[in-house]
C-alpha cells in the first residue's frame, strides 16, 4: 500500500525529466501516426520530393535573370541559386516548426483526444512545445535530404568554421521565436478550429516579409518595417550572412542580439495568447468541439 | 418511386447542382479558406516581383537576361498571369482531392457512392465549386496586384481568353479524377498529390523564362498541361501573339485535356473497381 501511495506521488511531481518524458512521449506518439501511413511518409519526410523540387525551381529563377549589378548591390554577392536554395530550407524548417503546434492541436481535436491530453497532469506550455518540438525532429529526414539535393544542385557554401559555429547559435535562437509562433497558432486552432487554411494564411506573409526570395531591404519602407517585427526575417537574414557572406540588415552580433530578444519574449507571449484564446474556449464552445 | 430511379439529364444536373451547393456551404463555414485563396497567391506573386526587383537593382533598371529571353520587361503581369493559371489549375485539384479525403474521414463517402447517380458527378460537382471559387479569387487577386505593383496588360484577341480558362478546367477536372481514384485506394496521399502540384508549380515557368532552363528540362516542362495554358493566356495578355499562334497554343492545351479527361476516367473506374473489390470505400 505504501509502495503504491509512493508511486502516485512520484507520478505527480514534476520534474525535469518528467517534462522531457513527455515531450519524448508526444513526438514518437506523432512519429508512429506518420510512420502509418507509409507511402506519405517516405514522399513527404525521407524524400521530400516536392521540397527538392520546389529548390530546383529556384535555380531556374537564377538562370533566368542571370547575374546581375542589382543582386550584387542589393546582397553582395552573384551566386543566387545559393541564396535562394539556402533560403528555402530555412525557411522550410521554421515554417515546420510554426505549424507543428498548430498541426498536431489540430490532429489532437480531430480525433476527439484534445480534451484527454488537457486533463492529463501536464503543463500546457509543456504540451505545445512537444509538439513544436516533435515536428522539429521529424523535420530531420527531410532536412538531410534537401541540403544533400542543393549540394548536388551546385549550392555552395561560403563560410569559416567560426560563422559555422555561430550559424548553430542562430539557428537555435532563431527556432525559440518559431515556437513563440507555433503557440499562437495552436491558440488560434483551439479556438477558430480549421487549421490548413489558417497556416497557410498566416505563413504566406510571414514567408514574404522574411525575405525568402529577396533581401528585405529591396521592400518599400511600409512592408520593410513590417519585415522587422518578424523574428524569422532575421534568421533568414543572418544564416544567410554567415553561411554565404551576404549583407545583413545589421551587423552579426546585433542581429544575434535581436534573435536573443525575440526567442525569450515570443514564447512568452505566444503562451500568453494562447492562454486567453484556451479560456474563452473553454467559456463558450469547450475544448471539445470540432 | 421508380422517377427515383431514373437518371435522366436533368436528375444529373440536379445532383451536380447539389454536390456543387455542398462544397460551397462547406466552404462558406470555413472563411479562411476565401482568404488562404486570396491571400498566398497574392504573396507569392509579389514574393517574385520582389525577386525581380532585386535583380533590377535599387534604381530597378538594371538589365537581367529575363528582357532577352522573353522580350518584355514587364515580369509582374508575367508572374501574376503564370501564376493565376497555374493556382486555377492545382487549386481545382487539391481541393477535389481534399473533398473525397474529407468525405473519407466523415464516413459519407459510401453512403454518397450508393447514390443513385454517377461518381463522376459527384467529383465535378466539387470540380466546378472550386473553379467558380477560383475565379472570384483570380478577379481580386488581379485588382490587389494591379494597385500593388502596377499590373498591367496588353490584350490582344481576348475572345479566346474564356476559352484558354476552361481547357484549364477541363483539365484540371481529369487530373482530379485521377486523384480522386489515387485517395480512394491509398486514402493519406497529400505527399502524392503536393508532388504533382508541385510538379506544375515548378515546371510550368510562373515565374521563370523556360527558354533560360536546359532543354531537357524544358521537355519536362511541355508535358504539362498548365504550361501551355500559361502561354497562350501571355501570349494573349502580354505577347500580343497573332490568332494563328494562339490557336496553335490552345490547341495543343486542348489535346492534353483530352488527354487528361481519358486517363482520369479510365483511372478512376479502374481504382475504383478495385476498392470495391476490396471492400475498402468506407475505409478511413
Amino acid at each position: 500500500m505504501a509502495h503504491t501511495r509512493m508511486s502516485v506521488a512520484d507520478l505527480r511531481r514534476r520534474t525535469f525529466w518528467s517534462e522531457l518524458r513527455v515531450i519524448w512521449a508526444i513526438g514518437m506518439k506523432n512519429l508512429k501516426v506518420q510512420t502509418r501511413y507509409r507511402a506519405d511518409y517516405i514522399l513527404g519526410t525521407i524524400i521530400p520530393l516536392s521540397l527538392i523540387v520546389w529548390c530546383g525551381k529556384r535555380v531556374f529563377n537564377a538562370l533566368t535573370f542571370g547575374p546581375t549589378e542589382g543582386l550584387q548591390e542589393y546582397t553582395g554577392m552573384l551566386d543566387f541559386a545559393s541564396f535562394a536554395v539556402i533560403s528555402n530550407i530555412i525557411m522550410e524548417y521554421y515554417l515546420t516548426v510554426i505549424q507543428g503546434g498548430r498541426g498536431n492541436m489540430r490532429r489532437e481535436q480531430m480525433v476527439g483526444t484534445l480534451e484527454i491530453a488537457y486533463t492529463c497532469p501536464v503543463r500546457r506550455s509543456i504540451l505545445l512545445a512537444g509538439f513544436c518540438i516533435s515536428n522539429f525532429i521529424s523535420f530531420i529526414p527531410s532536412i538531410l535530404a534537401l541540403s544533400l539535393s542543393a549540394f548536388l544542385m551546385g549550392v555552395r557554401l561560403y563560410t569559416t568554421p567560426l560563422n559555422f559555429t555561430l550559424t548553430l547559435v542562430a539557428f537555435i535562437l532563431s527556432m525559440g521565436g518559431c515556437f513563440g509562433f507555433g503557440f499562437i497558432l495552436a491558440g488560434l486552432v483551439v479556438k477558430y478550429r480549421e487549421p490548413s487554411v489558417l497556416s497557410f494564411v498566416l505563413a504566406s506573409p510571414l514567408w514574404f516579409f522574411s525575405g525568402d526570395l529577396f533581401t528585405v531591404s529591396v521592400l518599400p519602407l511600409a512592408a520593410r518595417l513590417i519585415s522587422y517585427t518578424i523574428p524569422t526575417a532575421y534568421g533568414l537574414d543572418i544564416l544567410r550572412g554567415l553561411l554565404l557572406g551576404t549583407k545583413t540588415l545589421l551587423p552579426v552580433p546585433f542581429e544575434l542580439l535581436v534573435l536573443s530578444a525575440f526567442s525569450l519574449l515570443l514564447p512568452l507571449l505566444g503562451i500568453l495568447i494562447f492562454r486567453k484564446l484556451e479560456k474563452s474556449v473553454m467559456r463558450k464552445e469547450g475544448i471539445g468541439a470540432y | 418511386m421508380k422517377s427515383f430511379l431514373r437518371k435522366s439529364y436533368r436528375s444529373n444536373i440536379r445532383a451536380l447542382y447539389a454536390v456543387m451547393k455542398k462544397e460551397l456551404l462547406v466552404y462558406s463555414r470555413y472563411r479562411q479558406y476565401m482568404f488562404f485563396a486570396i491571400v498566398s497567391p497574392l504573396f507569392t506573386c509579389l514574393g517574385a516581383t520582389a525577386m525581380y526587383w532585386m535583380f533590377t537593382g535599387p534604381s530597378r533598371s538594371s538589365p537581367t537576361l529575363f528582357e532577352t529571353f522573353t522580350g518584355t520587361n514587364n515580369y509582374a503581369a508575367f508572374v501574376f498571369l503564370g501564376f493565376l493559371v497555374v493556382f486555377y489549375f492545382n487549386h481545382t485539384v487539391w481541393r477535389v482531392s481534399y473533398g473525397i479525403r474529407r468525405e473519407q474521414e466523415q464516413g459519407t463517402l459510401e453512403s454518397n457512392f450508393l447514390c443513385p447517380t454517377r461518381p463522376v458527378l459527384l467529383i465535378l460537382g466539387k470540380a466546378l465549386a472550386f473553379a467558380i471559387l477560383s475565379s472570384f479569387s483570380a478577379t481580386i487577386i488581379f485588382l490587389l496586384g494591379w494597385s500593388a505593383v502596377d499590373v498591367y496588360f496588353e490584350i490582344a484577341n481576348a475572345s479566346f481568353i474564356p476559352m484558354t480558362l476552361i481547357l484549364v478546367f477541363v483539365t484540371s477536372f481529369g487530373f482530379g479524377l485521377f486523384i480522386s481514384g489515387v485517395v480512394m485506394l491509398y486514402r493519406q496521399v497529400d505527399s502524392i498529390v503536393s508532388f504533382f502540384v508541385m510538379l506544375q508549380y515548378t515546371f510550368c515557368g510562373y515565374d521563370f523564362a523556360l527558354a533560360a532552363i536546359p532543354s531537357w528540362i524544358r521537355n519536362i516542362s511541355y508535358l504539362l498541361p498548365a504550361t501551355w495554358g500559361v502561354e497562350a493566356l501571355r501570349g494573349i495578355l502580354i505577347y500580343g501573339l497573332d490568332t494563328a499562334s494562339i490557336l496553335k497554343l490552345i490547341l495543343t492545351l486542348a489535346g492534353f485535356a483530352c488527354l487528361y479527361l481519358f486517363l482520369g476516367f479510365y483511372f478512376l473506374v479502374r481504382l475504383e473497381r478495385t476498392v470495391k473489390r476490396r471492400g475498402g470505400l468506407g475505409a478511413y
